[in-house]
């Protein structure tokens, strides 16, 4: 894992120093909140619906055991108890009180954590595949990519007033587990001629306009990436709209302009720039990537003890078959925490939970955990001989729900419970399908299915690319649900389509019952996916099995 | 803030400063967590009521003051002021 070194650790005390005097300038009425309030975003606080938010970065989605433990403790001691892992493999706190923002940021620097790049329109916190540097499909680890960039990023004093938040995600595998194709700008790392380098999209996203990234370059050496990046940007700082909240996200310069101009301005914009200022050193880039390489205690020979792996526990074999993932290194596996107990928020986690977690870490894999953008957690390295006592440990705490990459594995946001932007609550629907769905032989019948749910357009769940999206809508004062169907956020990502007028809370799983059961009666094999047999059908089967008579209003 | 009106009562409210905590403008004239000493606005009176609470914003007793709409009796009619009022216990089941 990265370990900041000491220029790091003088910017993040500087910050939080920085921070506290603007926060005490606040209290006593020095600063109003117009003021304020682009201060406290640039440091990832929030005012949601019922209180303060703080939005606390986790770079590449990678903590140590002793941050989640750290977070546990923030979470009991300033907020109540638990936090909400999000889409953007960050966690939030949904309940701290101003005064103490400065006691926590401090608690935070002490295990090399912030909550900078969070918020506000800079380039956010990037995101990677959550299985980085843990697979065999890997051309390279993205993770040392994103940490130069976070570098490059952070405090860039040309990209700190950006015309809207920039997100970038990265990916080192042919396979997008990172949903590159829906960020700002998506990179995939490549290699050519035996040299690495960076396939480069740009303006996708999702919102209320919601786009595919296209592509800018086919192949950026990586040596270059920062200036080619850095020629983006500046295209977009200089050209992207500042009159319309709700057009000046680069999706819409792209869009407006068309990928061909906009490639043009870029290139000229690169081809003018000093390139050299930005080229990665060698050295630099090797120091950086010791940093992310497997722990050395995988690498000592362990032999498999058959009688451990065979454990004849049904709930066991149902775990290991849905939850983990083949290891690059023999005999080890990838575990995956499933934060969607029936019943429960996705993505939310108790103190108590991730104290456990840090202990079994500790214990079982290294000290290491990933945060995936589904919202659910991994323990990256764990021995197979292993997996039966730490699926027990996860067992007791309510952590060994197997439904990973199935229906009841949602993604979702907030909604209404939380967000003061929100037009409909998204937790309760989320609440429902898993009680709905809960038994898992009909799960697994079911098979791969992603379903996304979001509180409002703004798309924090990802419903544009669900296989299944739900949009909450506010219709006259009350809750209704826009279904969209065939959407992806993988290689091949895909916007969803809307199925026709939109679903009371009441109707909704009534709804999605009638379109899985159109899946089941349509696909060709077991082995055939919903969005296989959707891509196969389209929307028409489905809509007829939902609005055929029945007279709804739009 | 008195831009398109719909509705003939109404409550303020706003975040506590400090901690943050939903609350709002009672009939004390002072800022309480409480809904149910709300002060129930008429419409005609919304004006005074405005100027009020805005002094408060400036001495910090309220952060980001808005008024909704309500019935005669204080019983919220928007779904969003409901789930506001209640705050969320979404958790209870696994924090406790």
């Amino acid at each position: 894992m990265y370990k900041y070194d000491v220029k790091d650790k003088i910017i993040i005390s500087h910050r939080v120093k920085q921070f506290r005097e603007q926060i005490q300038r606040r209290l006593k009425g020095h600063l109003t909140e117009e003021e304020f309030k682009p201060l406290r975003l640039m440091n990832g606080l929030y005012l949601q619906l019922h209180a303060y938010m703080l939005r606390i970065a986790i770079p590449y989605g990678e903590l140590s055991s002793v941050q989640i433990a750290r977070l546990a403790k923030i979470a009991r001691k300033y907020d109540r108890g638990y936090g909400h892992f999000t889409t953007r493999q960050n966690i939030q706190l949904n309940w701290p009180k101003l005064v103490d923002i400065p006691k926590i940021l401090d608690e935070l620097s002490e295990v090399e954590m912030h909550a900078i790049q969070t918020s506000g329109n800079c380039i956010r916190n990037i995101t990677a595949d959550h299985l980085a540097g843990l697979i065999k499909d890997e051309i390279a680890d993205p993770r040392p990519w994103c940490e130069i960039l976070r570098k490059w990023s952070t405090f860039h004093p040309e990209f700190s007033f950006l015309p809207r938040k920039f997100k970038i995600a990265i990916t080192g595998s042919q396979h997008d587990r990172a949903a590159i194709k829906v960020h700002d700008i998506g990179l995939r790392i490549l290699k050519k001629n035996s040299k690495i380098g960076f396939e480069v999209f740009v303006g996708g996203g999702q919102g209320r306009s919601p786009h595919i990234a296209k592509l800018i370059n086919s192949f950026v050496k990586k040596d270059e990436i920062l200036s080619y990046l850095e020629a983006i940007l500046r295209v977009y700082n200089e050209f992207g709209r500042r009159d319309n909240i709700y057009k000046a996200r680069i999706k819409i310069l792209v869009n407006d302009l068309g990928i061909e101009k906009f490639k043009k301005l870029v290139d000229k914009e690169w081809m003018n720039m000093e390139k050299k200022k930005f080229l990665i050193s060698h050295k630099e880039e090797k120091k950086i990537k010791h940093y992310f390489k497997l722990p050395e205690g995988l690498n000592k020979k362990k032999g498999l003890d058959l009688k451990k792996i065979n454990n004849g526990d049904i709930n066991f074999k149902r775990w290991v078959t849905q939850n983990t993932l083949e290891h690059k290194v023999e005999n080890f596996s990838i575990v995956v925490i499933s934060l969607k107990p029936v019943g429960l928020p996705p993505g939310d986690m108790t103190s108590e939970q991730m104290e456990k977690v840090s202990q079994i870490s500790n214990k079982y894999s290294f000290n290491e955990i990933r945060v995936t953008h589904e919202q659910n957690l991994i323990l990256p390295h764990v021995h197979k001989n292993d997996l039966f006592d730490v699926w027990k440990l996860l067992d007791r705490a309510n952590l060994s729900t197997p439904n990973i990459g199935l229906i009841s594995d949602t993604i979702c946001c907030p909604g209404m419970d939380y967000c003061g932007l929100a037009t409909a609550r998204s937790i309760p629907i989320s609440k429902k399908i898993t009680e709905h769905f809960k038994k898992y032989e009909q799960q697994g019948s079911i098979g791969d299915l992603k379903i996304k749910i979001s509180g409002c357009i703004n798309a924090c769940g990802h419903h544009h690319v669900g296989n299944i999206g739900i949009l909450g809508l506010d219709r006259n004062g009350e809750e209704y649900y826009q279904i969209t169907l065939g959407g992806s956020a993988t290689e091949k990502s895909s916007i969803g389509k809307i199925v026709g007028p939109s679903f009371s809370s009441e109707e909704i799983i009534q709804a999605i019952d009638k379109i899985i059961n159109v899946y089941l009666l349509k696909r060709k094999s077991k082995k055939e996916t919903f969005l296989q047999t959707f891509n196969k059908i389209g929307l028409e089967p489905f809509k007829k099995k939902l609005y055929d008579n029945k007279s709804k209003k739009n | 803030m008195t831009k398109k009106i719909r509705g003939n009562y109404f409550i303020f409210t706003g975040n506590n400063l400090e901690n943050g905590n939903v609350i709002y403008f009672s009939k004390k004239k002072k800022w309480t967590k409480n809904i149910n000493q709300a002060v129930i606005v008429k419409k005609d009176e919304l004006q005074e009521y405005e100027k009020l609470v805005g002094i408060d914003e400036k001495d910090c007793k309220v952060l980001n003051p808005y008024f909704f709409e309500s019935n005669v009796n204080g019983e919220i009619i928007s779904l969003r002021e409901k789930i506001r009022s209640k705050g969320t216990n979404l958790l209870s089941k696994m924090v406790n």
